[in-house]
């Protein structure tokens, strides 16, 4: 009589895995040296319907359950902002008198202006699902006037500051590259000595950027709290975006730069919202 | 074919979960694998093998909703879904331990194939920083999550187990 118990694993078990393995190396292969793409019509409408069906109702249910915590310290907020409201008109003021004079100095200055760029407001709707790459998707894609290497901006607690740019533009949906991947560089600069580097993420959210390539004679003019702007100068960023302020440096030994640890201005694990600056047809 | 589909179909809503209700992470930012629990499951309780299809199936979904290049999740889903039905002939499920194991291990292998993988494709490819802290929580925080999807599971295994036709007498 045969024996049915199975004692180890069978062929068939070794020839699926052999068979799942080199076609998923097969396909690697492919979709990274010839860019093999698929089709449109499944990625931009079907994966882009689902993830927004999804942030639908993940943000249907956070509402429904949170409004009802948030009654109760609606009306403390509501006097704690009349108060602040107060507050604001006055350095509305300031502020006013300070934009005109910031005009005024930039005219006897003679700077050119910068081109008149189209703000697309967009909407994160889903994040990569897993920990090792960093991709957000936004819920405007190629019918909404998205491009592929738009640069991206946000606006977080008063400051205007780089998000990342756009990678893969779908129908409806888009996924954008964060400044904190680590295969994410923008040429950057410090704002106030003008030197020039480049900024590489690091691959976490919570981990600074290091801004690279800035020679070491700046060291004694560079101060914790520096401001990183973007130069520009990679065709893909505008100038003069805010990207964060320096962190600590340190100098290498075994290079002629320094070690620039730089805090993002935009705390990217909060926003919600993100601007893609559309800047002509020259894009 | 049912149980890969369902595996399958369960594991797609996973990573779905992963990238939208899950998507701040759990733990300094980290996102569990819940998907890859599943597919632990799955490969564990079939020894035919099913499990490593229903893993194929899912890399491909994993791929096109991450920005890794196509091929990318489907490689490592797989070879972690080959190796569990592996261990499956050698050792029992029990209700904490091999779970835990099973979901650290998972991540591990993850990490050095991704690291492997990097070294054979080095366009858009990105590997886990092994010894970060990032990595260390994951890893924890995998093991955990697939001992309570393995619990969770166990209820209705059922349906994820291969029932093989019977011969006719």
């Amino acid at each position: 009589m045969k024996n049915s118990r199975v004692h180890g694993p069978t062929r068939i078990v070794h020839r699926k895995a052999a068979i799942c393995l080199v076609l998923s190396l097969t396909i690697l292969f492919v979709s990274t040296k010839t860019m093999a793409r698929i089709p449109d019509i499944f990625q931009g409408y079907i994966i882009g319907g689902i993830q927004r069906g999804y942030a639908a109702v993940s943000s249907f249910f956070s509402r429904s359950i949170g409004a009802v915590s948030q009654l109760r310290s609606l009306q403390r907020d509501y006097e704690a902002l009349l108060d602040k409201m107060q507050d604001y008109e006055l350095r509305e003021r300031d502020f006013l008198a300070l934009k005109e004079e910031n005009q005024r100095l930039k005219e006897l200055l003679d700077l050119p202006n910068l081109p008149d760029t189209k703000k697309i407001a967009a909407r994160i709707i889903a994040r990569d699902p897993s920990n090792i790459y960093s991709s957000l998707v936004i819920d405007k894609g190629y019918v909404d006037g998205i491009k592929k290497y738009m640069p991206v901006i946000a606006y977080q607690d008063g400051v205007e500051g780089l998000v990342g740019k756009i990678i893969e533009v779908n129908a409806s949906t888009s996924v954008l590259h964060p400044l904190y991947d680590q295969r994410f560089f923008a040429a950057a600069r410090l704002a106030k000595t003008r030197a020039e580097g480049m900024i590489n993420g690091q691959g976490f959210r919570d981990s600074p950027l290091n801004l690279l390539y800035i020679p070491k004679s700046e060291m004694e003019q560079l101060k914790q709290g520096d401001i990183v702007v973007t130069s520009g100068l990679d065709q893909v960023f505008p100038s003069e975006i805010m990207i964060g302020r320096v962190e600590s440096f340190r100098l290498n030994e075994s290079s002629s730069s320094l070690v620039i640890d730089v805090w993002p201005s935009i705390d990217l694990s909060r926003i919600e919202y993100v601007f893609a600056l559309d800047r002509g047809p020259n894009e | 074919m049912k149980s890969i589909l369902i595996s399958s179909a369960l594991a797609v809503l996973m990573l779905f979960i992963q990238s939208t209700w899950l998507s701040r992470g759990v733990v300094l930012g980290v996102i569990p694998n819940l998907a890859m629990s599943v597919l632990l499951f799955t490969s564990f309780i079939n020894k035919n093998g099913h499990g490593i299809i229903a893993a194929f199936m899912t890399g491909i979904v994993a791929d096109m909703l991450s920005a890794s290049p196509i091929g990318y999740f489907a490689f490592l889903f797989s070879s972690c879904a080959y190796l569990t039905t592996l261990t499956s002939y050698v050792t029992e499920k029990d209700a904490v331990v091999i779970p835990f194991l099973l979901g650290a291990v998972a991540t591990i292998v993850m990490g050095l194939l991704s690291r492997i993988l990097l070294w054979l494709f080095s366009a858009d490819i990105h590997a886990y920083q092994i010894f970060s802290v990032e990595f260390g929580v994951e890893l924890i925080m995998n093991g955990l999550f697939t001992t309570f999807i393995f619990f969770l599971l166990s209820f209705i295994q059922p349906f994820f187990e291969h029932s093989p036709k019977k011969a006719l007498p």
